[in-house]
């Protein structure tokens, strides 16, 4: 093999190519490049300051372990507390793999872990979960109740934040299936949800939001991180993987395309907001859920996850 | 007799044929990998997609799975 692109920095082969400038990059220059866009993006967008308590929603995969050590890399500058909690949904042949490299990046680290599972929150796994529900996909009943146990045990944590492992492609996605369906409310909540002043959801964070997916990848692999790269088997399954395969596509022909759709759609949540005063996308005021005491629109008893979960039990 | 416009490279334990001079990039075109889901190591090293193979070069193309 000939590697003739020098690094853009050294004179050092490049070993990456960047995704959106086509920028070369030796391993070190690569390396800094993803550190500086991630504090970066923490900076702009005012995520963190001194001292916070920051919950990681920490699966094992690529995102939420990188995002992991970039914040452990933060904190040592910007001083934080950091505790990870790590949801088991109980996916066989693939959840064990990931939970055992949370459990040691988290130990390596020094960053105390929890771990819970949906059989410990709901009484039930991802998989028993899975075609009880009639036209209920795998991946829409798994993310309410990841996210359900996320907030209740960051807040239980006492964290003042919670950081979310979602990169550039992930929000990019997010956007347009939040089009596709008309969600006007998602929509207006885009962007750094460190806003959200919804009383008891802990506030999340992206710190990765600004970073593609592969990049994430390659960091991973040039720090020599544990990773396995295996996907969920309910992945194909989603609405979400034609949109992604849609916006591959698109990345490919026409480079830089997630990024506008990103700067675009953060522009018109904060254009939208500006002009309306925060818009309340909740349907009333909140209350609190009769079953688990999370947040809930007026017009429920039940929140999404306990209903959802309420309505699984009766079908097994 | 050996065709110095082909080059023989291997991935995954099968044998490709391919013209002299291609990139990585022309590797995952062929596979349809696509770009945006794909990180190439040649003999075991990342490499950016600008990178020529040569003959006897062990390419493992390793998919980006979403989710994590």
């Amino acid at each position: 093999m000939q590697n003739k692109s020098p690094c853009a920095k050294c004179a050092q082969h490049a070993a990456v190519a960047l995704c959106t400038s086509g920028t070369h990059l030796c391993k070190k220059h690569f390396l800094e490049s993803v550190e500086k866009r991630f504090k970066g993006t923490v900076r702009e967008h005012k995520m963190l300051k001194r001292g916070d308590h920051v919950a990681i929603g920490l699966s094992g995969g690529k995102d939420s372990v990188v995002m992991m050590h970039l914040l452990f890399m933060l904190s040592k500058s910007l001083p934080l507390k950091l505790t990870a909690i790590t949801v088991d949904e109980g996916i066989a042949g693939y959840r064990s793999h990931t939970l055992k490299v949370a459990a040691s990046q988290a130990k390596k680290l020094k960053i105390p872990l929890i771990v819970t599972s949906f059989k410990k929150e709901f009484g039930f796994t991802q998989d028993s979960a899975v075609g009880v529900l009639p036209k209920s996909l795998p991946c829409s009943h798994c993310g309410v109740f990841r996210r359900s146990i996320l907030n209740r045990a960051s807040k239980k944590a006492k964290a003042a934040l919670l950081a979310i492992g979602h990169n550039l492609d992930d929000m990019a996605q997010t956007y347009l299936m939040n089009i596709m369906r008309n969600d006007l409310g998602k929509i207006l909540r885009f962007g750094n949800a460190s806003n959200e002043e919804q009383a008891d959801f802990v506030p999340r964070i992206k710190p990765l939001m600004e970073l593609p997916e592969r990049e994430i990848a390659l960091y991973a692999m040039l720090k020599g991180l544990p990773i396995h790269f295996q996907e969920c088997p309910y992945a194909n399954k989603a609405f979400r993987q034609h949109v992604r395969n849609m916006l591959n596509d698109f990345e490919d022909k026409y480079p830089g395309t997630k990024v506008r759709i990103f700067k675009a759609m953060h522009g018109i949540a904060a254009a939208l907001n500006s002009k309306n005063g925060k818009i309340s996308i909740a349907e009333g005021t909140l209350k609190n859920c009769k079953k688990c005491g999370e947040p809930t629109s007026s017009r429920q008893e039940l929140c999404s996850a306990c209903k959802m979960a309420s309505a699984i039990k009766q079908c097994m | 007799m050996v065709d110095k416009s082909a080059i023989t490279v291997y991935s995954n334990g099968k044998k490709h044929l391919l013209k002299a001079g291609s990139t990585v990039l022309d590797f995952l075109a062929l596979g349809k990998h696509s770009r945006q889901t794909s990180v190439v190591k040649v003999n075991g090293k990342v490499c950016p997609e600008s990178a020529v193979l040569e003959t006897g070069d062990r390419i493992e193309v390793i998919k980006v799975v979403f989710g994590g």
